[in-house]
């Protein structure tokens, strides 16, 4: 596997050759281009041609080839990462997201000519609202953030038309970032509650943060320690009971999608991440999607634009009294299209088969790890195993960074360190529901194998990875560099 | 049971290890009440019936291709190398995650880090981050790094500022209190002394090309800028900087704009990239991820995400913005376009964009279509025609198969004789050929009596 990885690469400059050509466009005759640009005014027309690569096509097949052979994947390893649903991203979606039909759709086309996008749109809208137990879906945010931003602003909405005058939000400690910075985003106070002992909402300690400000609580459920929060329907009393609403963060729906409903346990608003629980490629980074779910007297106010079936046709519409576009055309169309897809291969039978082995595996994993990963919360999880070497670390200078970066050397793409906030160098490993038992045993020798090594050659892991090209990465010197640019001068323009 | 891998057999093995007697065992946390008795019904397809229905779909739509498409309002159609879409497909870029383990990351972040030079030089500016979601979410989060460095609760937009993108800021601006006050119009370009009652503000932005097509004097908004003690905004279209003046050029402290014209396909509006901009002095201050070279413990050089102490899940709601997720593979679409493509290229791409525009507006000029004013323009303008535009743009659709453009009253209702004016958008993929082929259908749609006869 490490000879995939190719030493270190030139950057695309340091390959440029003047006057080297790649892939060359259509274009027009140079005199009438020349001539053309010539006609503008001076001071529009740009001074310094900007430093681009000048390469050749093949130089440049493999200058990206080589550089994707130095990520780990899910296509080639093992990604446990929790809370991101590293799960098998089917070839079948990209096959149809791939179609003439919807990559040359042009956004500003007329109804009559986008049905059939309008109808994926539709048809996806009516499975999450069964997959949420809500009424409504919008399919408009970019990813999961902009989904909380979104339905934030929706619940923002509702407190200012019924001018109940609230503007905190309670989130507790085990929140992802994300959540108390979309709240601020959307205008709210954040109030944080610690957790308890069980790694669940202290029911004290939300009585002690409800006041006549409460406008929400947000929750992720199962919780990032990967636990269901047994105290859920209480929790919707109280803040129902207090006039507040229910947000909740769907990062972690995996562990219970198509076996239980956000809805049914009192949500109001939720968002969703396609790109983790409906298997739509991370692609490094993005694009993801967030479609958010709501009750029904919150539909008005749903973002634009909105589909819905009139007669036999489809249509946008913006709702009375919506929060507005979050994009400047619809929505990530690409995702919606592989999300379908993906929904319509498993079916309520397959979605509810993904909970179920999705729990299966985590608790596998977190029944099997040798002793030096303790469980702080016990032995039963939901679809992502919590353990922690807080113990290890204090006792042998071993840090949960340094298991992470050792499990590198071993191929495995590491879990999430450092998160939740509440548990001290802890792990937090999400195995998915696509993951063999085999693979789980592989990663649990892994395991093992680095749990001896704590005891009889530590150094193996503070130095790790050491059988990577690439050794462990000096952040601070990054942060203190700040070169995030390469240098390369502009010239006067031809 | 799709792409789920566990015999029967697995299954025993694993719940005798856990010390369970059934996979339900698992959700005895859960609430009874609160578990569905059984699966939900929504039917499960095979692989098979699953494409079918997206061919289906994807019939019901209509596209139009290269040399038939001249709409464009945001949007455009240009040329993809072949191996761009090739190289995302790739799972080691398409199915890895957001770059945190950075030593088996490398790939993705010398991607993005090489992305971020391109869009700095483009810009004209120092630093650049890792991606936004689009152009519009870009702009809006450039409004808020701006109130942030400045501190005023009001921004000037231009009135030619796309009205997608303004609906976008006033979503976001809404909510963290900030007004919003209009830089208005004369003709197709931005009256930068049009500003009555200036106040100081955050920022000012200038849109160029704008949504009418016309290119924006950027000086002229810098000047606006610094008398309202503003940082100047740029949103701009990336393939007009191969030729325009670049944003650093005329002073602009940040500029974003849309990636869609770099490679990325039209896609019904998404997934594209935002791109976005800064100089130096700002970088604390930017949204989102941001690549930064480093080296590692050996003195080898390598790349990681930097400046992370400004986003979400260490910074939580103090954070610079709740980015998390952004568009990733599609800023590396666009970086590939850029490396296949090449600085000549680019050019090559933009000077032709404005020599077949130019050259369409002069083919229709004998039919009675007039330009709707005497602005610059780059690769959109807006033609004033003798019928209305909404009746000419379906004659052309349906008689001729032609997507001409788009309708300005949609936008601009109250604009002096809007009915008649069309924003047409020529790239390089449009031919001398497909202009006189539009010029041929024109002239029949806006003489009746040839088109009658089908002439």
């Amino acid at each position: 596997m490490n000879g995939m990885l190719f030493e270190k690469l030139p950057l695309v400059n340091e390959i440029s050759s003047p006057g080297r050509r790649g892939v060359l466009p259509p274009s027009a005759d140079q005199s009438e281009r020349r001539a053309a640009r010539a006609k503008l005014p001076a001071n529009l027309r740009r001074k310094a041609a900007p430093a681009l690569p000048e390469v050749s096509e093949l130089d440049a097949m493999r200058h990206f080839t080589r550089l994707s052979q130095k990520n780990y994947s899910i296509d080639a390893q093992f990604y446990p990462l929790g809370s991101c649903t590293m799960k098998y991203n089917p070839r079948i979606n990209e096959k149809v997201a791939a179609m003439a039909g919807f990559a040359r759709l042009h956004p500003m086309q007329e109804s009559a000519d986008i049905q059939g996008s309008l109808r994926i749109f539709h048809d996806l809208q009516e499975i999450l609202k069964q997959v949420l137990g809500l009424g409504g879906v919008t399919l408009c945010p970019a990813a999961g953030a902009q989904g909380e931003f979104a339905g934030m602003a929706i619940i923002r909405a509702y407190h200012r038309d019924n001018n109940t005058g609230r503007d905190e939000v309670i989130i507790p400690d085990s929140a992802h970032g994300t959540n108390p910075a979309s709240a601020a985003f959307a205008g709210f106070k954040v109030r944080e509650v610690k957790s308890g002992a069980d790694g669940c909402v202290d029911l004290d300690a939300l009585r002690a943060a409800i006041n006549d400000k409460t406008a929400a609580i947000m929750l992720t459920n199962p919780n990032t320690c990967g636990l269901f929060e047994k105290d859920i329907k209480e929790i919707a009393r109280m803040i129902h009971a207090a006039g507040g609403l229910l947000y909740y963060d769907g990062a972690n729906l995996n562990a219970i999608v198509g076996r239980a409903r956000p809805g049914d346990m009192g949500f109001d608003v939720v968002h969703m991440n396609l790109h983790k629980t409906f298997s739509t490629p991370h692609g490094g980074g993005g694009p993801g999607a967030g479609p958010v779910g709501v009750a029904e007297r919150l539909i008005n106010y749903l973002p634009a634009p909105h589909v819905r079936k009139a007669g036999s046709k489809y249509e946008f519409y913006s709702p009375d009294r919506s929060i507005g576009k979050l994009l400047a055309f619809h929505a990530n169309a690409g995702v919606i299209v592989r999300a379908l897809s993906y929904a319509m291969s498993q079916g309520g039978t397959g979605l509810w088969d993904v909970a179920t082995y999705a729990t299966l595996n985590a608790n596998y994993v977190l029944n099997n790890l040798p002793a030096v990963f303790e469980r702080p919360f016990g032995n039963l999880c939901k679809h992502e195993a919590l353990v922690t070497v807080r113990r290890i670390s204090k006792e042998k200078d071993i840090k949960a960074f340094d298991i992470a970066k050792r499990l590198l050397d071993l191929g495995y793409h590491a879990p999430t360190i450092y998160f939740p906030l509440l548990v001290p160098e802890c792990l937090l490993i999400e195995p998915t529901e696509t993951e063999s038992k085999e693979t789980l045993d592989g990663f649990i020798a892994a395991m093992k194998q680095i749990a001896t090594e704590i005891e009889s050659t530590p150094d193996v892991l503070r130095n790790a990875p050491n059988e990577l090209p690439t050794g462990r990465m000096d952040e601070a010197a990054a942060a203190k560099a700040l070169n995030v640019c390469c240098q390369w001068g502009d010239v006067p323009m031809a | 049971m799709a792409y789920i891998p566990h015999t029967a057999a697995d299954v025993e093995e694993m719940l005798a290890s856990i010390g369970a007697k059934s996979v339900d065992e698992l959700f005895r946390d859960v609430p009874k009440e609160l578990l569905l008795k059984e699966p939900l019904s929504i039917p499960a397809f095979s692989e098979f019936e699953t494409e079918r229905y997206f061919e289906e779909r994807a019939a019901e739509n209509r596209v139009w291709g290269p040399g038939r498409n001249f709409l464009g309002a945001g949007a455009y159609q240009h040329f993809i190398p072949s191996a761009c879409l090739y190289l995302i497909s790739r799972g080691e870029f398409m199915t890895c995650y957001t770059p945190y383990q950075a030593e088996v990351s490398q790939g993705t972040l010398q991607a993005i880090f090489e992305f971020q030079s391109h869009i700095a030089s483009m810009t004209g500016l120092e630093v650049a981050n890792a991606s936004m979601y689009d152009g519009a979410s870009a702009l809006a989060e450039a409004l808020t790094m701006a109130v942030r460095e400045k501190g005023k609760d009001l921004v000037y937009l231009p009135e030619l500022l796309h009205p997608a993108y303004r609906a976008v800021c006033e979503t976001f601006l809404r909510e963290i209190e900030v007004e919003i006050r209009t830089i208005p119009a004369a003709g197709a370009l931005t009256d930068w002394n049009g500003v009555k009652d200036l106040k100081e503000a955050s920022a000012v932005v200038v849109a160029t090309p704008n949504c009418l097509g016309g290119i924006e004097d950027g000086a002229a908004a810098r000047v606006l800028a610094d008398k309202a003690g503003a940082l100047l905004v740029a949103c701009v279209n990336p393939t007009s900087l191969a030729i325009l003046a670049a944003p650093g050029e005329y002073g602009a402290d940040i500029a974003v704009g849309e990636s869609q014209p770099l490679g990325i396909p039209l896609s019904f509006g998404g997934p594209y990239a935002g791109f976005f901009a800064s100089k130096r002095s700002l970088m604390r201050k930017m949204p989102g991820r941001i690549i930064g070279r480093t080296t590692d413990k050996n003195g080898n050089e390598g790349f990681v995400l930097t400046l992370q102490t400004r986003e979400q899940h260490i910074r939580r709601e103090k954070a610079t913005s709740n980015i998390c997720t952004n568009q990733g593979l599609f800023a590396l679409l666009a970086t590939t376009y850029i490396t296949f493509i090449g600085k000549e290229g680019l050019v090559e791409v933009a000077e032709t964009s404005l020599v077949r525009t130019q050259q369409l507006a002069d083919a229709l000029a004998p039919l009675g279509v007039e330009r709707f004013d005497g602005s610059p323009t780059f690769h959109e303008v807006v033609l004033r025609l003798p019928i209305p535009a909404e009746d000419f743009r379906r004659a052309m659709k349906e008689k001729h198969h032609i997507l001409p453009g788009f309708a300005v009253k949609n936008w601009f209702p109250n604009l002096k004789g809007a009915d008649n004016l069309l924003l047409v958008n020529c790239t390089e993929v449009v031919t001398a050929q497909d202009i006189k082929h539009y010029a041929s259908a024109a002239s029949m749609v806006l003489d009746p009596v040839s088109d009658a006869v089908g002439v």
